[in-house]
């Protein structure tokens, strides 16, 4: 009975940082999306789907513009 | 013979003093005489009064030095405030009216040259490739056919690699989400420039040169007060004007509109909308390095 009771006490040991541990990331991710609540998901996109964008984008803006000078060479 | 001896040794070691003495009075008064910039800590934690006493030395050696009346501020972020930034990519027309108004408004040196935004000109048909882009692109009219363009600056980075490898820590996030740098406390390693994947960083390799009727008065500490020779410096959002709750000069100068500026954490605000009804676009998503300066496409 002591045997036993000895080896259940050294299984409950072993697995006992494990058990920590998962309580303690558990915590920080609910601790994470408490904070974080108030700030927006972003919906990204990827940069294939940018280019595909950029090659049909029509830009809304009519006439040109001179454009200021560029920088020098060395900068 | 012995207490001889003895005597002999006090007086060789007065000897020694005396001799030494005038230039430790030198130093010492030297060092009094010095200016108090060089005993500075860093700013993070610096007292109040501290910083009172370093903002108006700095404001009277800059009065001094332009012949204007100098402000120099310390004000810290807002509470409830994370900036953020977007830009429409199919608005922008290149024509880099935010380039200038960034360099009047920060104080950005005119020879040798610093620009802290860089408008990239981009093939429609190759797409964002930053190997092909031409920073020095220069027709008598834009948009050129065939072409886009990308503004790039500091990317305010949520996690930024460029504050992980300063070894002096001049260099920091604040609370609203903007990476400072303390120009004092930069000692010039330039690991910062290294680490940042975006080339934002820029180094004061030369004494930075502003005419005195171009230099903006009304400055921030961490922000776009002039920086002095062997120093990293980077887009701040503007501190100056942002923590005054203006926009930053380059979304006010933009004649097409493709630049918004807002507060991430108020729900009310226009870049929260874009955030909310637009995909976005962030540079080198795979660096986990989490920009907050977001790319979209309005129309």
């Amino acid at each position: 009975m002591a045997k036993k009771n000895d080896e259940s006490r050294r299984n409950f040991l072993k697995k006992l940082p494990f058990s920590i541990g998962s309580t303690v990331a558990l915590a920080g991710l609910v601790f994470h999306e408490i904070n974080s609540h108030n700030k927006p998901r972003v919906k990204s996109i990827s940069k294939k789907e940018a280019n595909e964008l950029v090659k049909t984008m029509n830009s809304n803006i009519d006439g040109k513009l001179s454009p200021k000078p560029a920088p020098n060479k060395n900068a | 013979m012995a207490d001889m001896q003895e005597n002999n040794k006090t007086k060789q070691s007065r000897r020694n003093f005396l001799k030494k003495a005038p230039v430790l009075a030198l130093g010492t008064i030297a060092m009094a005489g010095c200016n108090s910039e060089y005993f500075q800590q860093n700013f993070k934690i610096l007292s109040k009064e501290e910083k009172d006493k370093i903002v108006k030395n700095l404001e009277k050696k800059y009065s001094e030095k332009y012949g204007k009346k100098f402000s120099v501020s310390d004000k810290p972020a807002m509470d409830n405030t994370l900036f953020a930034y977007a830009l429409d990519i199919s608005r922008c027309v290149g024509c880099r009216r935010c380039v200038y108004a960034c360099v009047e408004e920060n104080n950005q040196s005119r020879d040798p040259q610093i620009h802290w935004i860089q408008v990239l000109q981009m093939n429609k048909e190759k797409g964002i490739d930053f190997h092909d882009a031409d920073v020095h692109y220069n027709p008598d009219q834009v948009p050129v056919e065939g072409h886009f363009y990308l503004p790039t600056q500091c990317q305010q980075c949520e996690n930024p690699p460029c504050i992980k490898v300063c070894p002096a820590k001049a260099t920091w996030k604040e609370p609203d989400g903007i990476v400072v740098v303390d120009y004092n406390w930069c000692i010039g390693c330039r690991y910062c420039m290294a680490a940042c994947p975006y080339g934002a960083r820029h180094f004061n390799w030369g004494e930075p040169s502003i005419p005195n009727e171009e230099v903006n008065p009304v400055t921030h500490y961490l922000g776009n007060r002039p920086r002095p020779k062997g120093v990293v410096e980077k887009c701040t959002f503007c501190v100056q004007r942002t923590r005054e709750g203006k926009y930053p000069a380059c979304v006010e100068i933009c004649p097409v509109g493709a630049r918004k500026f807002g507060n991430l954490l108020d729900p009310n605000s226009e870049i929260r909308y874009i955030m909310e009804n637009k995909r976005v676009l962030v540079l080198k998503e795979e660096l986990n390095t989490q920009p907050k300066f977001y790319y979209f496409f309005g129309v």
